[in-house]
């Protein structure tokens, strides 16, 4: 199973590598308990900062596509089929756009929504 | 002078295999692939035009020729001069030998960074490597065996105490050079992909190639230490020159084997005009006029030139021996390129501040 990232393409690199695993994984390509590159071994190969293959990696293993075993290393979860189908910046986007919808339909502005978003993500809420 | 027959004769099979033979079957390779896979359709093989690889191919051509000729003139130089026995030219003369060999390692790697950057898509296998997908365990137990048995034969050899014999010197050598072989054969594996391109059947296959010549090298070397000591201890000293060129024969055949050409796939190497962006290009005649810069052959020949002047006319002074002189002049030599390479880059830096000023 072959991978490609593409420099010159809009989508940031990690989460070409993310769309690629979980794409390889709904088209059996990728079965259940199937071994992954090390990230060093795979950063290499594509020529990648090791953080970014890091990152996408720490992403599948969140969403249960895939699951790290000590040093035996990193494998293919068995739920990673139904795992793979979840995506979770589109639910967050949706559920966003519901609730900032709501918030502009009871009269606050966009200003008050930003800074009332950077204070809750901030944690400046008491 | 049964022995310096055959010095002569293994000598000049020396001459002829490392500068003639294998040389001559690496040019036909290389015209084989320009021929086969030109550039106006495999225009991803080469980054660079293809007056550079024709040049180049006549470089290293040329290179081994004068090589061969040195040779040949040694030869008859020890033939007419030698009392026999002072025969230590055959480690300095390969060493000359293969700095064709060299110089087309560095450049090939020269492309695949080209290359590389060239590329805006890169692909990887999702399958981890590992040692022993590429090399047999029999193999490596071979070589460890191999290994192990050398320390015992200087553990062995340590209680006749002879006063040449370096005793636990060579297993910290030998240890050395085989963790060396061992750090090549695991940045093949785990290291960078020099070749985006290159299909991973072919990368598996190349793994796999450079994982036998490590180990074969590693029981070869093992062996050429153990013969050597052997010789000298029953006093067959004199055949060590002929073993040594020999052993560097050997050395060359193994290192210089080459994956059969019909098994790689070029197919991945062909031109695809929807990816080939102005902006390639352009980089691609920049990094040309930069290249050109750093590896311009007056700073190359000028630095060799002194770097050799200076080695030769050191080792005349210090009254060394014809061997020694070919081994100072060619370390100077080496000196020297690399300063006249150093100099290019920098005078290519200064030109490229000043047109990026402009």
């Amino acid at each position: 199973m072959e991978i490609a990232i593409n420099d010159s393409d809009s989508i940031p690199l990690f989460a070409q590598l993310v769309d690629q695993v979980k794409k390889a994984v709904l088209s059996g390509e990728l079965g259940t308990g199937a071994a992954l590159p090390s990230i060093r071994q795979l950063a290499n190969d594509l020529a990648l900062n090791h953080n970014t293959v890091a990152k996408a990696y720490r992403i599948l293993e969140r969403d249960l596509v895939i699951e790290t075993k000590g040093y035996r290393g990193t494998f293919i979860h068995p739920d990673a089929m139904a795992n793979s189908t979840v995506d979770l910046n589109a639910w967050v986007i949706s559920r966003l756009t519901e609730i900032i919808k709501a918030f502009r339909e009871a009269g606050v502005t966009d200003s008050e929504i930003r800074i009332a978003f950077g204070n809750v993500m901030n944690d400046r809420i008491n | 002078m049964l022995d310096q027959i055959l010095f002569y004769m293994v000598f000049l099979a020396q001459i002829f295999l490392i500068s003639y033979y294998l040389p001559g079957k690496m040019l036909r390779r290389m015209k084989y692939v320009l021929e086969t896979y030109p550039p106006s359709g495999y225009s991803k093989l080469y980054p660079k035009p293809i007056e550079y690889y024709e040049k180049a191919l006549r470089n290293f051509k040329t290179i081994n020729g004068c090589i061969l000729l040195v040779g040949l003139l040694l030869m008859a130089v020890m033939f007419v001069y030698s009392k026999g026995g002072e025969w230590d030219i055959v480690f300095p003369y390969f060493m000359i030998q293969f700095i064709p060999m060299l110089l087309l390692e560095i450049g090939s790697f020269n492309m695949y960074k080209l290359m590389r950057k060239a590329s805006t898509t890169r692909k990887a296998e999702l399958h981890p490597r590992r040692l022993l997908d590429f090399i047999s365990p029999r193999l490596i137990g071979l070589a460890v065996l191999v290994y192990l048995t050398f320390i015992a034969f200087v553990v062995y050899m340590r209680q006749f105490e002879y006063p040449w014999f370096g005793g636990y010197e060579n297993v910290a050598v030998m240890t050395g050079m085989n963790l060396f072989l061992a750090g090549i054969l695991l940045w093949n594996i785990y290291g960078k992909k020099h070749d985006p391109y290159q299909a991973y059947e072919d990368r598996k296959r190349h793994i796999e190639h450079v994982a036998k010549q490590m180990v074969f090298v590693s029981i070869s070397a093992t062996f050429f230490a153990i013969i050597q000591v052997v010789i000298k201890a029953i006093d067959l000293y004199d055949l060590d020159a002929m073993i040594m060129s020999l052993y560097f024969q050997l050395i060359a055949v193994i290192s210089l084997r080459a994956i059969r050409i019909d098994k790689i796939d070029f197919e991945v190497y062909k031109s695809d005009p929807s990816q080939e962006s102005n902006e390639e290009k352009s980089y691609m005649i920049s990094e040309e006029t930069a290249e050109n810069d750093k590896h311009s052959p007056i700073y190359k020949m000028v630095g060799l030139s002194f770097g050799l002047s200076f080695g030769i006319a050191l080792a005349f002074k210090e009254g060394a021996t014809i061997s020694g002189i070919i081994l100072i002049g060619g370390i100077g030599g080496g000196i020297g390129l690399i300063l006249g390479i150093g100099f290019g880059i920098w005078v290519s830096h200064l030109r490229q501040g000043n047109s990026s000023m402009i």
